[in-house]
Formats: C-alpha cells, sequence, structure tokens
C-alpha cells in the first residue's frame, strides 16, 4: 500500500462485475496478494478479538486453558461412571475421545471462522474499503492459536494415561490443512448466503452439529450396525478429522486412500468457494444496508 | 487494494483527462431495491447465477429496484474541493460508498488516481477495552497505512488529537469528543491524494474544528482533492471550488457554488402551504375553530416574502367555543431539514405576557420585529398551548420565509437578530 501516495498515480478503476472479468487463477494470484498486504491489518485485528476480549477478566488469558481442561473432565466422567460403551479404541477412552473431540472441533472452528468472515466485520464493511478476505484469515489465526493450547492440555492428558504421541505429531499441521479447506470452502459460501438467507446457514449448522455423531471421533469404528458403518464409510470428514487423532495417537492415517482423495476434494472445493466469494461478496455486502 | 487495475491514460471515457484528474466518474449508477424479501431473493439469485458463471447483468431495473444513482458523470481535478449537496435520499451516501469502493456500481465507471481516504465514520474498528495508542495502530491498518507510516506520524496523530495523559489508557474511558478526535486525527494523517468528508466537520469542540479546517487547508495546498458532504452550505460555501447538486439520484447541477446552492435551495421538496387552506396545515383543536391565517407582508406563491429588517406580522382569527386562559405563544424560525437548527425560539411566557381568549370569536396577532435572514429559506414554527402546554391548539410548521434583497448565504443562515413577539388577543384584557 505504501506504494500509492500522493506523488505517484496508481490507478484503480471501479466498474460492474469487475471481478467477475478476472480469470480463475488470477482470482486466486489477486486474493493471495491482498491477504499479503493485509498483514498488519490481520494482525491487529487478530490483536483486538484474540486479547482485547480477556481485557475485563481477572483471570486473563488463563479462561483459554478452563475450555479444554472442562472437556476432559466431562469424557472423564462419563467414562468413569459406565454410560458410554464406545467399543475397544487401543488407549484409554477419554484421551481418544479428547483428541478426536478436539479435531473436530478445530473443522468446526475453522468453519465457523469462514462463515463470519463477512458478518464479523459487518460494521466495518460498510465504513471503510478493505480486502475483506483478511478476515478469513484472522478468524482462522484465533481458530489456530485456541487448538494449540487445546493441543498442549491434549498432549498433558494423553501423558497422564500414559499414552506417548508419536514422532509423527510433527506432520499435524498438513494433516490439518484439509480441514481447513473443507471447513472454510462450506463457510465461505454460508458467509455470503447467510446475509441473503439466513435459513440455509442455519441448516447448515444443524447438519454440521449432526455430522459429529457420524464421524467415529466419540466412539470407534468398529461398531456392529451395518448403516452406521455405511455412513462412517461415505462421510469424508470420518477420513479428515480421524486422520488427524490418529497421527497423534498411533502414528498413522486413518485410511491413506481415503484421506488422500478427500483432502484433493476439499483443497478443490476451497479454491472453487473463495472464487466464488471473490466474485460474490461485493454483490451480496449491498444487502446488509 | 481488491479492485485496483492499471489503466493506460488516454483511453476511451477518460480520454480528455488531463494529467491533473485524480477522480472521474463516467455514466456510473447504482440500484438498490426497496423491498426487503425481494432483495434477498435478488441476493440469492445473483449468487447463484455467479455459481454457475454467470454475469450478472444490471441494465434494467427488476420489480421494487430503483436507480438510488442514474448515470452520474464528473471529474475532480488535484488540489480541487468539491462538494455534493442534496436533500435526504438524493443518493449523497452511496455516492460516497461508490467512490471508496465499498460497492461496486452497477453501470459506468469510476477511476481513482492515488490513495483515497474517507472520514465517513471516524474510529472504524476502534476497540473499547484497548487503549489509545494500541487503538492508533488498528484503526490506521483498517484505513490501510502500513505500520512504518503509522510510527511515522505517530506522535503528530497523538498531538493533533490532544488526548494527552489518555494514550495509554482505554478507550472506554475517553468522553466522545476525544474519541472523535482521535479517530478523525488518525484518518488524516493517511496520505492521501483525495480526501472523501462526510458531515463529520461538524463534530468536536470550536478549537478542534478550527484545527480540522486548517489541516484540511494544508493538504489541499499540497494538492489533495477534497469532496465535502454537508447540509451546512456556509461551509460548503466557503470551502468548495465547485458542487454537484444530486436530486433522486440524477445530478441537477455542476458548477458554481452560489447557483448549486439556489438549485438545492428550489428542489429541497419544502411543502408550500397557501393562505386560505389552513386545515390542511394546521393542527387545531375542536374548540378552538380557526377561520383564517394572514401574513403581512402577504404569501406569494407559498412563501412569506419579505424586507430585510421589517416586521412579520401574523393574524390569526378564531372561534372560540369555550374560554381559553393562559395561552402560551411559542414562535421559532429555524434552519430547513434535514439540519434543523432554531435561528430563535421565543414565546410570550418570556416576555411575561398573560393572554387569555374569551368565549366567542376574536383574533390573535404575533410580531416579529426586525427580521433579518438570508435569502436561503427559513421555516418558521407557529404554536398555541392553553396552560402550560396542557392542550395544542394550533401547531403550523414549516413556513418558508424569504428575503430575496439579501444575500443567498451567510453565516449559519442569519444575522442581526432583533425580534419581539407581541401577541395580543381581540376582545379582552390580559
Amino acid at each position: 500500500m505504501e506504494k500509492n501516495k500522493l506523488s505517484d498515480r496508481e490507478i484503480t478503476i471501479y466498474r460492474p462485475n469487475q471481478r467477475h472479468d478476472l480469470g480463475f487463477f488470477e482470482t486466486w494470484k489477486v486474493m493471495a496478494q491482498n491477504i499479503i498486504h493485509s498483514r498488519e491489518l490481520i494482525w491487529q485485528l487478530f490483536k483486538r478479538d484474540f486479547f482485547a476480549s480477556y481485557k475485563k477478566s481477572f483471570l486473563g488469558i488463563t479462561w483459554i486453558f478452563v475450555a479444554p481442561i472442562m472437556g476432559i473432565v466431562s469424557w472423564v466422567f462419563l467414562n468413569m461412571t459406565g454410560m458410554l460403551h464406545p467399543g475397544d479404541v487401543g488407549i484409554p477412552y477419554p484421551a481418544y475421545v479428547l483428541v478426536g473431540t478436539s479435531m473436530w472441533g478445530l473443522f468446526i472452528g475453522f468453519f465457523n471462522s469462514a462463515n463470519e468472515t463477512l458478518s464479523a466485520g459487518q460494521a466495518l464493511v460498510m465504513q471503510v474499503n478493505y480486502p475483506h478476505e483478511a478476515l478469513l484469515f484472522k478468524q482462522t489465526s484465533q481458530q489456530v492459536a485456541n487448538f494449540l493450547i487445546t493441543l498442549v492440555v491434549n498432549l498433558v492428558v494423553l501423558l497422564a494415561f500414559g499414552v506417548a504421541p508419536s514422532w509423527k505429531i510433527l506432520f499435524l499441521p498438513l494433516i490439518v490443512m484439509p480441514l481447513f479447506f473443507l471447513g472454510a470452502a462450506v463457510g465461505l459460501i454460508t458467509s455470503m448466503i447467510s446475509i441473503v438467507a439466513v435459513d440455509i446457514s442455519r441448516i447448515i449448522h444443524m447438519v454440521l452439529g449432526l455430522a459429529m455423531y457420524l464421524t467415529p471421533v466419540i466412539y470407534s469404528n468398529r461398531i456392529d450396525d451395518s448403516l452406521a458403518r455405511t455412513i462412517i464409510k461415505w462421510n469424508p470428514l470420518t477420513y479428515l478429522v480421524c486422520s488427524a487423532r490418529d497421527i497423534i495417537i498411533y502414528g498413522r492415517l486413518y485410511n491413506t486412500a481415503g484421506f488422500l482423495i478427500c483432502a484433493a476434494i476439499a483443497f478443490l472445493l476451497f479454491m472453487a468457494s473463495w472464487r466464488l466469494f471473490y466474485v460474490s461478496e461485493d454483490r451480496i455486502i449491498e444487502r446488509m444496508i | 487494494m481488491a479492485n485496483v487495475e492499471q489503466k493506460d491514460a488516454g483511453s476511451e471515457c477518460f480520454s480528455d483527462t488531463g494529467t491533473d484528474t485524480v477522480v472521474s466518474l463516467c455514466d456510473v449508477s447504482k440500484k438498490f431495491c426497496k423491498h426487503l424479501k425481494r432483495s434477498m431473493a435478488y441476493g440469492v439469485v445473483d449468487l447463484l447465477k455467479n455459481l454457475l458463471g454467470i454475469k450478472s447483468e444490471f441494465t434494467g431495473l427488476r420489480k421494487d429496484e430503483f436507480w438510488a444513482l442514474d448515470n452520474i458523470s464528473f471529474k475532480l481535478k488535484r488540489g480541487e474541493t468539491f462538494g455534493i449537496i442534496g436533500a435526504n435520499g438524493s443518493g449523497k451516501t452511496t455516492l460516497l460508498r461508490l467512490l471508496a469502493g465499498i460497492l461496486p456500481p452497477d453501470r459506468g465507471e469510476i477511476s481513482i488516481a492515488g490513495r483515497l481516504g474517507a472520514l465517513i465514520a471516524v474510529g472504524a474498528g476502534f476497540h473499547p477495552h484497548m487503549t489509545g495508542q494500541e487503538n492508533i495502530f488498528l484503526n490506521g491498518a483498517i484505513l490501510g497505512m502500513s505500520k512504518k507510516e503509522i510510527h511515522q506520524y505517530f506522535d503528530a496523530i497523538v498531538g493533533f488529537a490532544d488526548i494527552g495523559d489518555f494514550l495509554e489508557s482505554p478507550i472506554s474511558t475517553y468522553s466522545s469528543g476525544m474519541r472523535v478526535r482521535l479517530g478523525f486525527s488518525i484518518a488524516i494523517h493517511a496520505e492521501v491524494a483525495i480526501l472523501l468528508v462526510d458531515e463529520v466537520l461538524a463534530v468536536g469542540d470550536l478549537g478542534f474544528q478550527l484545527k480540522c479546517f486548517n489541516k484540511i487547508g494544508e493538504l489541499r495546498k499540497k494538492g489533495m482533492a477534497a469532496i465535502i458532504v454537508s447540509h451546512n452550505m456556509h461551509l460548503i460555501s466557503s470551502f468548495c471550488d465547485r458542487v454537484v447538486v444530486l436530486n433522486k439520484g440524477r445530478i441537477l447541477h455542476n458548477g458554481s457554488v452560489e447557483e448549486g446552492i439556489r438549485i438545492y435551495r428550489n428542489h429541497l421538496g419544502f411543502y408550500t402551504p397557501q393562505e386560505g387552506e389552513i386545515e390542511k396545515v394546521a393542527t387545531g383543536c375542536e374548540n378552538f375553530k380557526i377561520s383564517a391565517i394572514k401574513f403581512s407582508p402577504p404569501m406569494i406563491d407559498g412563501k412569506v416574502v419579505m424586507k430585510g429588517s421589517s416586521d412579520l406580522e401574523i393574524l390569526i382569527t378564531y372561534e372560540a367555543l369555550q374560554e381559553f386562559r393562559d395561552l402560551e405563544i411559542d414562535i421559532s424560525m429555524r434552519l430547513p431539514l434535514p439540519m434543523p437548527a432554531d435561528f430563535f425560539q421565543a414565546s410570550n411566557k418570556a416576555y411575561a405576557k398573560e393572554l387569555n381568549a374569551p368565549k366567542g370569536k376574536g383574533s390573535l396577532r404575533i410580531t416579529i420585529k426586525n427580521i433579518n435572514l438570508n435569502n436561503f429559506s427559513s421555516l418558521l414554527y407557529v404554536a398555541v398551548w392553553e396552560k402550560k402546554r396542557e392542550k395544542l391548539i394550533l401547531w403550523w410548521r414549516n413556513i418558508p420565509v424569504v428575503m430575496p434583497g439579501n444575500p443567498l448565504m451567510s453565516g449559519w443562515s442569519c444575522f442581526n437578530i432583533d425580534y419581539q413577539v407581541l401577541p395580543e388577543v381581540s376582545g379582552l384584557n390580559p
């Protein structure tokens, strides 16, 4: 941005359907450039929303640890009372379910980040012109920051249960990328739809709430019911979420072929959704007024 | 920026553009939908079309859509200050949003040379629990300033905002004036080639306003172009080199400030009541029948036309079906909407004059002595109350008063106030 000062004359043109006239690859290039240019903005907004929300509390940032710890307590309790019969998972069940739900939470977090891309900046959107895709990355970095803290708590719990995480945990950042792609692909579209039709984003929220039970994160995949097994088999989240869990616990992917296919599809969906977002969002935000 | 695209100087629409042109609009139109559900439906349709890779063509209007801006073209040169005036709903804010790149045009093309700063809402994104210092970096980043730039101007921003010891305190502890000063100060230090100012100069205390005017003057001297939207005609006339008058999304006038203000006044769409149609314009009450209201000097085409420094007399003839005691006559003279401000207000109570109207026919004479207003058109309000405002007997609003011999505008619209309200009720001794 430094370049368009008073002295030089970088010309900006606004005309109808301008973004639509960009080629597919060009769109991604422009958006990537916008993200890079907006590093400072992303960081400032991240600081505002991540830290400032704790400024009025005495415990401050300590609150970040409270949520994952409460999660563990509830699963340990459910397991101890024998309310759950999850089947044999090879390691203590609370540890299994904890890592699994964290990964699920990460996916939902990615979805929510993208879904809030426009609404999180609603007040700003009508006042200032800035690249809105920056908000996606600001929202996502908030999720990642929360997740990293959860992960530390998870690892401590795993060790407490006598499970040593595999060294392949180093691949985790790569393994969770498809979760981001899929979550963001769906989220970016619902972010726009929710401005013009709240109904559809509500439906998607409900479906995602149900989807956790259709993914083997709180139970093992070795269950007896054949319908459940079929659903699990065709559910792409099984491969993406469970691989992220299994790389920590067992040091392997849930299903290598399944993971790679789903990851590729997630990536393509993300690219298509990103393009659609870029082409349509300025048409959609005028409906915010 | 999101929509940056290089364009050679000298292509179609901008062929006559000198190197000095910083803003150029070419047949720009923007439409909106006035029906919420339908607007949402159009949004879904547009989204689905885009999903299938079909461009949404925006040449015509769909049901319930209207042109908020219709074929707007103008150019703005380096160092020039440009005013945009028009009644509420004429498209001023939409035009600013288009210029700022917040909304895309539906037709036509906008070309901006250099960075554009918009003082549409100062302090965008401020977080109340963050300190002034943190908010400077946050707001600066939102306005597109680099970290280096913010560091460079940091002291100047703090100095200009004059927030003193509060720099390290959360913004929530600031007074509203301090917040505005800080927001304005950040925005004005982002080096821009074009500044959009939307009525925000009306905020802050007098000392700060003066600083802002001087700062804008300094930047203009350096070549910054400015677009000012205001309902304050005095500000427009003293700041702007040129004005555009908008009316229902169209340009009525693009040129001299004086002529523009005259056209704006004539299109404000006042309701101009005629003498003799009192029941349409004045709210009365059932036991106080007003039969006529006469002005002296008389109304011409719904306006009270006066000479400067003369008296205005309002004669209200009525029939009271019961006795009304302790009348209060409240008179005010105001600037027209959308920026109402009283020039003066007076009532007989202020002159410790008690008035009673006996049962039967009578008349009420109100004299305002020695009025001297500018010719922009002021509005007279007349209200008659009974007993400590328990009952409103007459309420006549928006009576235009003009003084063709006086200048079109001067100051906030008036000078030399000397008046008296002298109501008399005939047929009864006070």
